[in-house]
């Protein structure tokens, strides 16, 4: 359906060297980005969160391993199997977040809403749920996040039992990033609307997820102590002024005894992707500072006749909003220009169209810059 | 249980929707985006100069990175043309600093790669130094213009000892130019001049 685009959204990570286990970031990311009415701004908000994360993880030293859930893949068993399926060390940080409707049972028991995975109540997964089997698993940190309504539904009931057992870069930035995600413990847990409230989505996004971005944004490229209570705080303001929603939060976040890795600006292992396909561990090899710059060099053209249908494929690059094209060059001049790039992070690869043989014609993406 | 759609997009300035750039101007939006590429372009650029100048590089490596470097000029360092005229190629200007005397000289952008590449220090280290600074991008006749401020460390070795050091403060000129290509017309940023504003000793 939606051409060859790898929506995944992909990931990237970033090692550190000479370390064996890295620290990892685990981010599941769901978004209901079909739904008519929401859709576009779920997508928004999976590409900004994507984007995000990719920035947390790179700012911290940890490898990322984000997976999206959305379009075909959406749904509750999907969801539930992501977060079932997480493999995480005891200094891994794991980052849930969602976009699209919720609600909540007249009975619920919890201030924080069902997401809406599907059209029948079977399909509405209550949020502190996934809290909690993500908590089952002792991350050193956990983020939960929703941003869909928390508004009483007729005909939606509680839901006590989870989800089957058997059954997802400037100096100063980057401190401020450690701070917050690379150098703590405990959990956060949000919702961007409180009991009974709806929440607004704007064709940019979701209001809540808009206002933490912006938030977020201030403090880690701010002067004053990153906090966790302070971001929800801020965030919160925003959310209500902008949404006219007031979000829910609970904070339990303390200092790490283990300290996150100094970031080295690229990786000399292989990140992950979560599509199986090594296109993007390739991108992020070319760029990796810790490489020989002459490999760097002497990859590009291996790398374009692999995965490019042509020297004169087209790339485009685009900005944060993901709709301002900043860069359109071919795809033998965007190698070129990421082998030598010396301040390139990381990609956010938004689509790809490829030719009969599987090679790209056509490529949409973000790039992530380290800010000096 | 539905979110409600908002289409008050002021509350959110600088994250407005923006129009595929088919219109001859670039919203507020666009412009910022732009900006933030600027910045890093120019960092780019500062790595190539360092890599450039880096006595250790093979001159292949040396000739792959300016190749890298003049893509980011107004006519890839050759002569472009912008309103309504021809220009001579882009210039760097370079300065040296003795007795507290500051001299400064312009030379085409490819002959001061070309001469980086060879400067006869034993080393040399080029550094960036501070944040790249950017003015407001503004519409000049059919395209936009604005100017971004770098510094940069040099320093040149001769064996162990150092035998010149400066910072230097650069403004180099901002085009957001429509270019045409295969698939169609689009904005892109392009360098031109690169001026001396200051030179102290490093």
């Amino acid at each position: 359906m939606k051409k060859i685009f790898f929506l995944m959204i992909a990931l990237v990570a970033v090692l550190f060297a000479g370390t064996l286990k890295a620290q990892t970031m685990h981010g599941i990311i769901v978004a209901n980005i079909d739904d008519p009415s929401i859709g576009e701004s779920c997508l928004k908000d999976s590409y900004t969160m994507e984007v995000e994360m990719m920035a947390i993880a790179a700012a911290c030293g940890y490898e990322a391993n984000v997976v999206t859930i959305s379009g075909d893949d959406y749904s509750y068993s999907n969801v539930e199997k992501a977060v079932q399926r997480l493999k995480v060390g005891s200094n891994d940080m794991v980052f849930f977040y969602y976009t699209g409707h919720g609600g909540r049972a007249v009975d619920d028991k919890s201030r924080y809403p069902q997401m809406a995975l599907g059209h029948t109540d079977r399909e509405m997964m209550p949020l502190y749920k996934v809290d909690e089997k993500i908590a089952s698993k002792s991350p050193k940190f956990r983020i939960v996040m929703a941003d869909c309504c928390n508004s009483f539904v007729a005909g939606m009931s509680a839901k006590d039992l989870m989800l089957s057992e058997e059954t997802r870069i400037k100096g100063s930035a980057e401190k401020n990033y450690k701070s917050l995600f690379g150098s703590v413990s405990g959990n956060v847990l949000v919702c961007s609307s409180s009991v009974g409230e709806p929440s607004a989505a704007l064709t940019e996004g979701g209001a809540f997820t808009l206002s933490f971005l912006k938030e977020l944004s201030s403090m880690v490229n701010g002067n004053t102590q990153p906090d966790w209570n302070r971001l929800m705080e801020s965030t919160k303001s925003r959310t209500t002024r902008v949404g006219k929603h007031t979000p829910l939060y609970e904070v339990n976040v303390r200092n790490s005894s283990s300290p996150a890795p100094s970031y080295n600006g690229g990786g000399t292992v292989a990140p992950t992707t979560n599509n199986g396909d090594d296109f993007l561990a390739a991108l992020m090899q070319l760029t990796s500072q810790n490489s020989n710059k002459m490999d760097r060099i002497n990859r590009v053209d291996p790398l374009l006749a692999r995965y490019f249908a042509s020297p004169r494929a087209r790339v485009e690059v685009y900005g944060r909003s993901f709709n301002t094209m900043v860069s359109r060059e071919t795809s033998a001049d965007f190698l070129a220009r990421v082998a030598t790039s010396t301040s390139l992070a990381s990609f956010v690869v938004l689509s790809a169209e490829k030719d009969s043989n599987g090679k790209i014609t056509y490529l949409k993406l973000h790039e992530i810059y380290k800010q000096n | 249980m539905k979110k409600y759609l908002l289409l008050l997009f002021i509350a959110f300035a600088g994250t407005f929707a923006v129009q595929a750039q088919e219109s001859d101007n670039l919203s507020e939006p666009e412009i910022e985006e732009l900006r933030e590429r600027t910045i890093q372009l120019i960092t780019d650029f500062q790595g190539y100069l360092t890599e450039i100048g880096n006595k250790s590089n093979s001159e292949s490596m040396k000739d792959y990175y300016i190749k890298s470097a003049l893509h980011l000029f107004m006519g890839n360092g050759d002569s472009y043309y912008i309103d309504g005229r021809y220009h001579d190629p882009v210039i760097m200007e370079v300065s040296s600093l003795r007795n507290g005397i500051t001299t400064v000289r312009p030379k085409p952008m490819k002959q001061y790669l070309q001469n980086l590449k060879r400067l006869r220090y034993t080393s040399v280290r080029i550094e960036k130094a501070e944040t790249v600074r950017i003015s407001n991008i503004y519409k000049v006749g059919d395209h936009y213009e604005g100017t971004a401020i770098f510094f940069q460390y040099f320093e040149g070795k001769q064996g162990e000892r150092t035998v010149y050091r400066d910072k230097t403060k650069k403004a180099v000129k901002i085009y957001v130019v429509r270019e045409d290509d295969d698939w169609g017309t689009h904005w892109n940023v392009k360098f031109g001049d690169i001026k001396v504003e200051e030179t102290t000793a490093g």
